[in-house]
């Protein structure tokens, strides 16, 4: 029986990003925080308007669905190589459909 | 001031007047780089940039030039294609002020004749910035010059070379 790629594809993306990851602290709505690992994109962003550019954060992270089920505007993400607190903005499926491609804005006191 | 184009007179001028009356917190530059982008933590501001000069004939001696002076105002926006609250406060602030100038010598109201708003538009971008937006508020200043001079403004108490 041919070996499948799929059969694996859970364990290889756990681990994936339990090597290359990032660790972050996600809590969800009414439920303690807890520490994940995730990708995160920490690039800042450069944006044109009129006559001025403006660079602010636009961070994006992907999270598997065994670590957050369910994503929801209320959720913030701490991210430690920031020391900055988030929510998502967007949330989208990444192409497998097992994790999540997380929009986040900064959660300003 | 003494030597300068005309139209560097005005801005200077105009950045003077603005700088520190606008709003508490809100800074204020002046043709600022556009390779030189603000960073959240300059938010808010307001960026003086003169985009257009027109000229007409002002009797047989001299030039009235009429520029487009364009605030672009750039606050923490989540918004697109809307002029925000704190945009527009900042822009009533920036009409109020140039409207309490005066004739005083060193100040914008020596060297203008008249200035007037004429639009104000949100910069629309494509709302990939999380958290930014620009809104432009868009003035007409009107001063005049003499003939073939432009460096010496002919202001409300006389020239202003």
């Amino acid at each position: 029986m041919a070996l499948e790629l799929e059969t694996f594809t859970d364990e290889l993306d756990e681990t994936s990003v339990e090597v290359l990851g990032d660790p972050v602290t996600y809590k969800l709505a009414n439920l303690l925080p807890q520490s994940i690992m995730a990708f995160v994109d920490h690039t800042d962003k450069t944006d044109a308007f009129a006559g001025v550019q403006i660079t602010a954060q636009d961070i994006v992270m992907e999270v598997f669905k065994t670590a957050v089920p369910v994503v929801a505007a209320t959720d913030t993400i701490t991210l430690p190589r920031l020391g900055k607190t988030y929510n998502p903005k967007d949330w989208l499926n990444t192409p497998s459909g097992r994790g999540w491609i997380i929009l986040l804005k900064l959660v300003r006191s | 001031m003494a030597g300068e184009a005309a139209i560097t007179k005005v801005k200077n001028t105009l950045l003077t007047w603005l700088t520190g009356n606008i709003g508490s917190g809100v800074t204020i530059t002046l043709d600022r780089a556009f390779d030189q982008p603000y960073h959240d933590e300059e938010l808010p501001t307001v960026n003086i940039r003169c985009q257009q000069t027109d000229y007409d004939v002002f009797g047989y001696s001299g030039w009235l030039h009429s520029a487009a002076i364009m605030f672009d105002v750039v606050t923490r926006s989540s918004t697109t294609l809307t002029i925000d609250k704190k945009q527009a406060e900042i822009a009533a602030d920036i009409v109020a002020r140039i409207a309490a100038r005066t004739s005083t010598a060193g100040t914008i109201g020596e060297l203008l004749q008249d200035a007037l708003p004429v639009s104000m538009g949100s910069s629309g971008a494509d709302m990939e910035l999380s958290d930014q937006g620009e809104t432009t508020l868009q003035y007409r200043m009107t001063y005049l010059t003499p003939i073939n001079d432009f460096r010496t403004i002919a202001g409300q108490n006389g020239l202003v070379a």
